[in-house]
């Protein structure tokens, strides 16, 4: 079955939204929080959560299995990590903790992570309202057994203050080439903070963000609702597509032939190359979105998406094998970038 | 620039934050950053701080001023009773121990609480489960105000009748 983000994805806002992310934070009110669990109490959460989610069947015939963290090996916790579907910290710290997981891995239940349970919503594109709905759908049903720890005046009581309220985590991650090389990005930081967001660079930080992906996340979570979190961050990433994609069109009309060429000299570059590591993997790829939302190149969205999200060094590994050693991962990340591209 | 933390790299990065009004920015080096966010072992780690960054780097230092004041050293220590935590160990993980933690501190964390989001007050889903509970509370706080307002007007048959109301209500929570 086709991952989340390889899913074509006609409305991905003309090539700036990659992805959308919702998460909410929940918590059993007759246990210590994780950071004060013993082993025995991290067992019985994980086996309350997978009675509650036993039969459970949501809304698009969506069902969770379940995985034993502690039965993962080091490869595939990791590349779960680079397909975004877990932290890297929850792949790191694996024991007494729990993942249910949709098939296409887009609807995730976090046991013993930062809080008891985290529901995790993704999406190719920017679909915020329907993830959230999603993730909503699955917390009132969890709830239902598991009466979830609630304070009239506080909202959902979080392990860490900064999620108090709604618990809602919501994010946008765009690809933004234009504005960064226009050093725009330091003012939209600026701007969104006033608003209680955050922007911050998704590969690495501020002007070292690597392949011009940035993220938008809401920041306050007491005293907002879910929906006006949301709308608030789509109000704020319909204005930055919107510059974003101005930019894009008066750069390409001012000089399209060195945008052609760059954009070519990308393609070129990523369907010959022999060895190619990720750093240089997403400072080209970022010019080949830029080249198909330009309409210059013809790459479906779902495959920009896994020179993206699958070509991590454990995400090689796991797929094709090979040593941990590096030029060999280089060497099969590069023969995986040739094969998308000829597809 | 120079890293604000270590004063040895050029910073690449600023983590800057806005509550209640408050502006704080911090440019920092990779290094220092990479610290902050924790250094993961690839490159996609960063995405995943959505939970945190920037914040955590603020909680100590919103932590510290809160909990150091003097009349909190003096006295032994309240622990929490369900999960044993002192404020002292909330202050030093940044992470609070259990739900019974925000009534037991919560004077000491609600200042804490509104500089982190600005508000106290929850605004938005309210679990199946607790809606029940919360209306009768509601209900019972209309009706205190009532109570109040009929024994100010003298009324006293209407409060006598209130008061009753009011108590069975609170026999049923
Ligand atoms: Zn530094
Ligand atoms: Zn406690």
């Amino acid at each position: 079955m086709n991952k989340w983000f390889e899913k074509d994805n006609k409305t991905n806002e003309q090539g700036v939204v990659v992805s959308t992310r919702i998460r909410l934070a929940r918590n059993l009110s007759d246990i210590p929080f994780p950071n004060r669990m013993t082993d025995e109490q991290k067992k019985d959460v994980i086996s309350r959560v997978g009675k509650a989610l036993e039969k459970a069947k949501f809304a698009k015939d969506i069902t969770l299995k379940m995985l034993d963290m502690e039965k993962l090996d080091n490869i595939t916790a990791n590349a779960m990590a680079e397909r975004r579907i877990i932290s890297p910290e929850f792949a790191a710290n694996r024991k007494g903790r729990a993942l249910f997981i949709s098939e296409d891995e887009s609807v995730a239940v976090f046991v013993n992570e930062e809080d008891h349970i985290r529901i995790q919503v993704l999406s190719a594109g920017s679909d915020l309202p329907v993830c959230l709905k999603i993730a909503s759908e699955i917390d009132s049903y969890l709830d239902k057994s598991l009466s979830f720890s609630f304070d009239e005046t506080l909202g959902y009581l979080t392990q860490c203050p900064t999620n108090l309220g709604t618990g809602l985590r919501a994010s946008v991650m765009l690809h933004l080439p234009m504005m960064e090389s226009n050093r725009m990005i330091e003012n939209l930081a600026n701007t969104v903070s006033k608003l209680g967001m955050t922007v911050r660079g998704s590969m690495g930080e501020g002007s070292n963000s690597r392949g011009a992906l940035y993220q938008i996340s809401n920041q306050v979570t007491l005293g907002i609702s879910e929906q006006n979190a949301i709308d608030n961050l789509m109000s704020i990433v319909n204005q930055v597509i919107r510059q974003e994609q101005s930019l894009r069109k008066s750069a390409y009309e001012r000089d399209t032939l060195s945008t052609d060429d760059q954009i070519y000299r990308a393609l070129g570059l990523l369907s010959n190359a022999r060895l190619v590591s990720t750093d240089e993997l997403l400072r080209l790829s970022s010019l080949l979105r830029l080249g198909a939302s330009l309409g210059v190149l013809k790459i479906d969205v779902s495959v920009l998406n896994s020179l993206l999200f699958e070509t991590g060094a454990y995400s090689i590994c796991e797929k094709l094998g090979g040593s941990p050693d590096s030029k060999e991962r280089d060497r099969l990340r590069a023969e995986f970038v040739r094969e998308k591209l000829v597809k | 620039m120079l890293c604000e933390k270590c004063k040895k790299a050029e910073a690449v990065t600023h983590i800057r934050q806005n509550i209640n009004g408050e502006l704080t920015e911090t440019h920092l080096c990779e290094n220092c950053a990479a610290e902050l966010t924790g250094s993961f072992e690839n490159h996609y780690g960063k995405l995943f701080s959505d939970f945190g960054f920037g914040l955590d780097s603020m909680l100590g230092s919103i932590f510290g001023q809160d909990f150091l004041s003097e009349n909190l050293l003096s006295k032994p220590e309240e622990k929490c009773k369900m999960c044993g935590s002192t404020l002292s160990a909330i202050r030093k993980s940044g992470n609070v121990g259990c739900s019974e933690c925000y009534r037991t501190f919560r004077s000491e964390l609600m200042p804490l609480i509104q500089r982190i989001h600005g508000k106290t007050v929850h605004s938005g889903k309210i679990p199946e489960s607790a809606e029940g509970e919360i209306s009768l509370k509601n209900k019972i706080a209309e009706l205190e105000k009532e109570l109040k307002k009929a024994v100010d007007e003298q009324n006293f048959e209407k409060a006598v009748e209130i008061r009753d109301e009011i108590a069975s209500l609170k026999n049923s929570l």
